[in-house]
């Protein structure tokens, strides 16, 4: 048997070309490959020699391709651990002595409600003729800070939040009067809601907001000459049930029960029993981008004055006298969707109508101020609408039209009222509005009744410092 | 008489059916979020368990909404509601207020701040209404880094979790899932495989990913090679200068390096005025500015006119999904976002 002949150079070149390989594959990521000098490839070597020598070099190979596979691995992990180090934030350390011990339970202002300031600035130019038949605060060429408003809110806890707002009206008769302060379980029972306090009542909408979040200079006069100056504001409860959507894409009915304090309805400070109002919400989304709401609003309470010691020693004791109220409340309202900071279109009317069951021998009737009519049927409606044509700018016009509760005679007033708005910024607004109209009558010192028209321009100017913005919801 | 039995029959079927349906309806817990971008992170999150309802649209200013009652009448029926947390959506609590469900209340367990544990950007340092309508907080417009979206979708788990903790599991493997997707998306797999997706994160939060990929190596290749997603993608935006309308791009700009020069608006919710926009163009000329960004809902009009003025390319697109054609997610946006400005800059031609 014949040995397989291996020429000792062939041997030697094989194993210092794998050597070489491997310290090849040591600092190259390329693939290595085994090249054999020219004149290898000319020994002769036997098939078992070549058998092992292709089984050393596949376990070379693998032996090559581990080291580079740690290798990588090794890499890897120190470029995550140098990407780790650089992702971190630098400590700031504060040494020891350096820290400065504060007492948190000494600086609470944090708990403080949120506090806010409003301001309301009017200008008046009174242009009719007959300008000597104006009087009052309101009703002469000059400036008015009609109202400083302090508006508070709170979170109180996780069942109930608290808002108040303060008016300080200054000259011409300075004062300080409660507006709004009360508080409100977000949800004694779900989709109910209980207010307790003195609020602006769900009569209708416009009813409910505060002067400086109107669209126009002041209430509307349909509103006032029915419902009195400042509106219906009164304290009690109110019960709002977010009712599940029944003919509506929402409904929300409210029922408020209050002390019948407003005097042109009830009996002002000579209340004897709560007056009680309801209010429907009904409200349809028409399209994406235009929404009515139709409210419906109705209240009852008493006028008739009892329980109070007259002059004379006597106590007052008048037989009931009921008052009933009813409301409609409409609102159209277009905001494109993708253009909500530029455009936008309102249109809302509301129309009240009041009977006031009345004395004939009444104090009114003896102070010239109301006729003796038994039952008195007082109503205002009011339209308004209003277009923005820009970001910051806005036009409306408001016409009104009222037979007053509070009057001498039966003549209507009515007044309409273009004005244009110029939003500085979300806190500031400037209105220029000009009124023309007819109000309720005077009475002269010679006892005749005096019809008055009403011409005027209004400039008003508000403000509002701190989180409270002009809001109307 | 046949045919009236015909026609109860039919009607109790209807009746059956309506509440069978309405049960199936029931089941699933009812999300309501504030933003399409957290309704399309809240129904990957919460999969075929949840039902995702949204208030403000892709293409509408999350500042100025009107608290409609029928909004109201979603959240009334909420098991969870998710709002970013911070100064952006100030209509919502009105809304809340409105819907007298106390589940979904600040504190409650229905209610998740999408923001909360989040680096919130351009925090004021003062805080002044000289500075136009700032938010307190810093930059509310935390949807527009996918990065973000991680802890958006975090924070909506631990909500999930909260009021249906037998599907927690559930919750939490599309969480994960989602987390995977996100830096997938963002940093590419084979990087994300070789780094980790909350490393390259972390980077990318500080401003240091870029320039650490590109300053290293492997395999005698930079890092920056493997990098893919939108990171990629977004290369030729790195450093490139933009003017924008409002400061809704903060996040965006910071995590892909776009540099933010200039704003329509002279403070934020100030609109712009002539004197202002004289500025704008003065400093895109003297800058060499050839892109301006905005989302849709602002005066559209205003940007082309500076835009044609300084030879600029506007890039108008929704601030969020649904906002605008094959917007539909909160992957798309990026898509789309990145898409364009890196072709408003190809043809510009500009180095910015």
């Amino acid at each position: 048997m014949q040995k397989p002949v291996v020429h000792p150079i062939a041997f030697l070149v094989v194993i210092f070309s794998l050597i070489n390989l491997r310290a090849y594959a040591q600092v190259s990521d390329k693939p290595a490959a085994v090249e054999l000098p020219a004149d290898a490839a000319s020994v002769p070597i036997a098939d078992g020699e070549k058998q092992a020598m292709q089984e050393r070099i596949r376990k070379l190979e693998n032996e090559v391709a581990q080291i580079r596979t740690e290798k990588e691995a090794d890499e890897l992990a120190r470029l995550v651990a140098e990407a780790d180090t650089e992702a971190k934030a630098p400590e700031t350390e504060t040494k020891p002595e350096e820290r400065n011990f504060l007492w948190g339970a000494l600086a609470l202002q944090k708990l403080n409600p949120e506090i806010s300031m409003s301001g309301d600035f009017l200008g008046t130019l009174i242009i009719d003729k007959k300008s000597r038949l104006y009087a009052g605060a309101d009703d002469r060429t000059g400036f008015t800070l009609r109202e400083a408003a302090l508006h508070l809110q709170h979170v109180l806890d996780p069942f109930s939040m608290f808002k108040a707002a303060v008016c300080f009206a200054p000259e011409p008769h300075p004062s300080v009067g409660l507006e709004e302060m009360y508080m409100t379980w977000f949800a004694i029972i779900p989709s109910f809601s209980l207010t307790v306090g003195r609020f602006r009542q769900n009569f209708g909408i416009v009813n409910r907001w505060h002067e400086h979040d109107l669209d126009y200079v002041s209430y509307p006069s349909a509103l006032t000459l029915t419902l009195g100056e400042e509106g219906i504001t009164q304290t009690g409860l109110g019960i709002k049930w977010f009712m599940p959507p029944i003919f509506a894409h929402a409904n929300e009915l409210t029922i408020e029960l209050t002390n019948a304090e407003n005097s042109e309805l009830f009996a002002g400070e000579f209340f004897s029993i709560p007056a009680a109002l309801a209010h429907l919400k009904n409200y349809y989304d028409l399209s994406e981008s235009t929404y009515l709401e139709l409210g419906l609003s109705g209240i009852w309470g008493v006028n008739n004055k009892r329980g109070y010691m007259r002059d004379d020693g006597t106590i007052n004791d008048e037989a009931w006298r009921h008052t009933f109220g009813g409301g409609i409340d409409l609102t159209l309202q277009w905001t494109p969707v993708q253009q909500a900071k530029y455009r936008s279109f309102t249109w809302r009317s509301e129309g009240f109508l009041i009977r006031k069951e009345t004395a004939r021998d009444s104090e009114s009737v003896t102070l010239g101020l109301s006729e003796s009519d038994g039952d008195r049927i007082s109503w205002g409606f009011y339209s308004f609408i209003n277009y923005q044509i820009s970001t910051r700018w806005f036009v409306g016009v408001l016409g009104n039209l009222a037979l007053p509760t509070i009057r001498i005679d039966k003549s209507i007033a009515w007044d309409i009222g273009p004005n244009v708005t110029f939003w500085q910024s979300e806190f500031v607004y400037l209105r220029l509005e000009y009124r023309h109209g007819e109000k309720i009558p005077l009475r002269e010192a010679n006892g005749d009744l005096t019809r008055r028209t009403d011409d005027r321009l209004l400039l008003q100017i508000d403000w509002a410092a701190g989180p409270h913005k002009h809001e109307k919801y | 008489m046949r045919r009236k039995k015909i026609i109860f029959t039919v009607f109790l079927w209807h009746v059956i059916l309506l509440i069978i349906a309405s049960g199936a309806a029931a089941d699933k817990l009812k999300v309501v979020v504030t933003n399409s971008a957290y309704a399309s992170i809240a129904e990957y999150v919460g999969g075929d368990k949840i039902t995702v309802s949204y208030i403000v649209r892709g293409n509408q200013d999350p500042h100025i909404v009107r608290p409609k009652p029928s909004l109201a009448v979603d959240l009334a029926k909420a098991d969870l509601f998710v709002a970013t947390g911070l100064d952006l959506e100030m209509w919502a609590p009105s809304l809340v207020d409105m819907s007298n469900n106390p589940d979904i209340r600040s504190g409650q367990k229905g209610f998740v701040s999408a923001s909360a544990g989040m680096d919130i950007l351009e925090q004021p340092v003062t805080i002044s209404r000289a500075e136009g309508d700032v938010h307190i907080y810093g930059n509310p417009h935390i949807h527009t880094s996918p990065l973000n979206g991680k802890t958006i979708a975090e924070n909506i788990y631990t909500g999930l979790k909260k009021i249906d903790p037998a599907n927690s599991d559930y919750y939490l493997s599309n969480l994960n899932r989602f987390i995977q997707e996100i830096d997938h998306r963002t940093f590419g797999v084979e990087l994300t495989k070789m780094i980790g997706g909350e490393t390259l994160s972390a980077l990318a939060r500080r401003g240091k990913l870029i320039d650490f990929l590109k300053k290293k190596q492997y395999k005698n290749r930079p890092l920056v090679d493997f990098l893919g997603g939108w990171m990629k993608k977004a290369l030729p935006l790195y450093g490139k200068k933009v003017v924008t309308y409002h400061k809704n791009w903060g996040y965006f700009a910071g995590l892909f390096g776009v540099n933010v020069v200039d704003y329509m608006e002279p403070k934020p919710g100030i609109p712009p005025t002539p004197g202002h926009i004289a500025s704008v163009i003065e400093t895109m000329r003297n800058q060499n500015i050839k892109v301006m960004l905005a989302a849709n809902y602002f005066d559209v009009g205003k940007v082309q006119q500076v835009a044609k003025r300084v030879g600029a390319i506007p890039v108008i697109v929704a601030l969020a999904p649904g906002g605008e054609k094959n917007m539909n997610s909160f992957f798309d946006q990026f898509d789309i976002w990145i898409d364009r400005l890196v072709k408003a800059f190809e043809k510009a031609g500009s180095d910015g």
